[in-house]
């Protein structure tokens, strides 16, 4: 056997089920040496992880949502069901932690997301537009609830108590306006918005 | 609002470990920074993959670590590092099989390749099982070297092992003539 042909064998051995393994210095000496990759791999990595991740969890693409959240209130869930980070979510959208916690508190309504943003969060969680419509409509009438709310509690106790809610406080008033969620109009700028992102996901 | 600040963990301390086992985002989510471009890396080198299907191979080996971790790890076999370059590998020969099934073209005879195939199966069965004995019987240095030179320069392999470049290359040289010769051996021995 030439040198090629034994080096041949041995890439059968190590590429087959009798491999000998790596020791843990050999693998430590490797990762700190591997560097001639493209740009950007270790991200890409994640990315795929996390939607191979988010696709085991529905395996089909989701046309209706049982239980009636906020738009960030079901993703928060979502994620925690597949127990992903946020940082992982931010990594496979490619943007940064705090906009996607941002999100799922609703400091960010959804439909002030760019339509681009909201369809690549919406393709990685695999919904569909009717579904999103569901949690959209169910956003509304949660911001609806939330502003009633405020008002209620400016005018309370004389202006002592915050107008503004805390984060917690906010989600409890999220969760229970969610299931008096009935299909209100939405107005024109969020059913706008609503067509937008599809246009987006069909691109 | 808390956000992780990118803390990397030493994946060798046992109550890291402990962590990851548990669930621990932060954990995993630094076991997935220092981890997932060398994984790609090594699946790239060790199974000649473009980078886009190592990508790919890379992103199951995170999927099965994330679902096992808890589950499938024991410390006591070896480091988490370890355990996940060898589900890289097992990763790696399924994506190979697989490749093979979808570049096969439908045969005339089909009976007959099955027989062939069967045949050639066994007969690289015990082709690869002598080599395996073969290999095993080299110097840790000799086994090592040649390991690492699927995946890594002749350089590289050099500073790990604190041994000179020309070192290296004649430990291969030498090795891979002590295997063809001993394999040839056992083979007509077989064959007798």
């Amino acid at each position: 056997m030439s040198e090629e042909e034994v080096s041949k064998r041995l890439q059968d051995l190590f590429r087959s089920k009798d491999a000998p393994e790596l020791t843990d210095a050999e693998i430590e000496a490797f990762i700190s040496t591997a560097s001639e990759v493209p740009p950007g791999t270790g991200e890409r990595v994640r990315a795929k992880f996390v939607r191979k991740v988010l696709e085991k969890l529905h395996p089909q693409p989701i046309h209706r949502v049982d239980e009636p959240l906020p738009f960030g209130r079901w993703l928060e869930r979502e994620r925690q069901k597949a127990r992903l980070s946020r940082e992982d979510i931010a990594v496979a959208v490619g943007k940064d932690e705090l906009f996607i916690a941002r999100i799922e508190t609703e400091d960010i309504l959804p439909w002030q997301l760019k339509p681009a943003e909201a369809a690549s969060l919406i393709d990685l969680f695999r919904l569909e537009p009717e579904a999103l419509k569901q949690l959209i409509i169910v956003s509304y009438a949660a911001i609806e609830g939330r502003k009633d709310a405020e008002i209620i509690a400016s005018r309370s106790r004389e202006g002592q108590l915050s107008k503004k809610m805390g984060g917690h406080v906010k989600q409890a008033s999220d969760l229970r306006q969610a299931p008096n969620a009935y299909p209100k109009e939405l107005s024109d700028a969020i059913n706008s918005w609503l067509n937008k992102i599809n246009e987006e996901v069909r691109r | 609002v808390n956000t992780s600040d990118n803390t990397e963990f030493d994946l060798t301390d046992p109550d890291v470990i402990e962590r990851l086992r548990a669930g621990d985002e932060l954990v995993f989510n630094s076991l997935q920074r220092q981890l997932s471009q060398p994984l790609a890396q090594f699946i790239s080198k060790r199974f000649n993959l473009c980078y886009q299907d190592a990508e790919e191979v890379a992103a199951d080996v995170m999927v099965k670590v994330h679902e096992q971790i808890g589950v499938s790890y024991d410390p006591a076999k070896g480091s988490v590092k370890a355990w996940t370059f060898k589900i890289a590998i097992n990763k790696g020969i399924n994506r190979l099989e697989h490749q093979k099934s979808v570049d096969k073209k439908p045969e005339k005879d089909r009976w007959r390749t099955i027989r062939e195939n069967r045949f050639k199966d066994s007969q690289n069965k015990y082709r690869l099982e002598t080599l395996k004995d073969v290999f095993s019987s080299l110097s840790e240095l000799d086994q090592s070297i040649l390991r690492l030179s699927e995946i890594m320069s002749d350089a590289e392999i050099a500073a790990f092992e604190g041994v000179r470049i020309d070192v290296v290359r004649q430990h291969r040289y030498r090795a891979l003539g002590y295997i063809d010769r001993e394999c040839a051996v056992r083979e007509k021995e077989k064959s007798e």
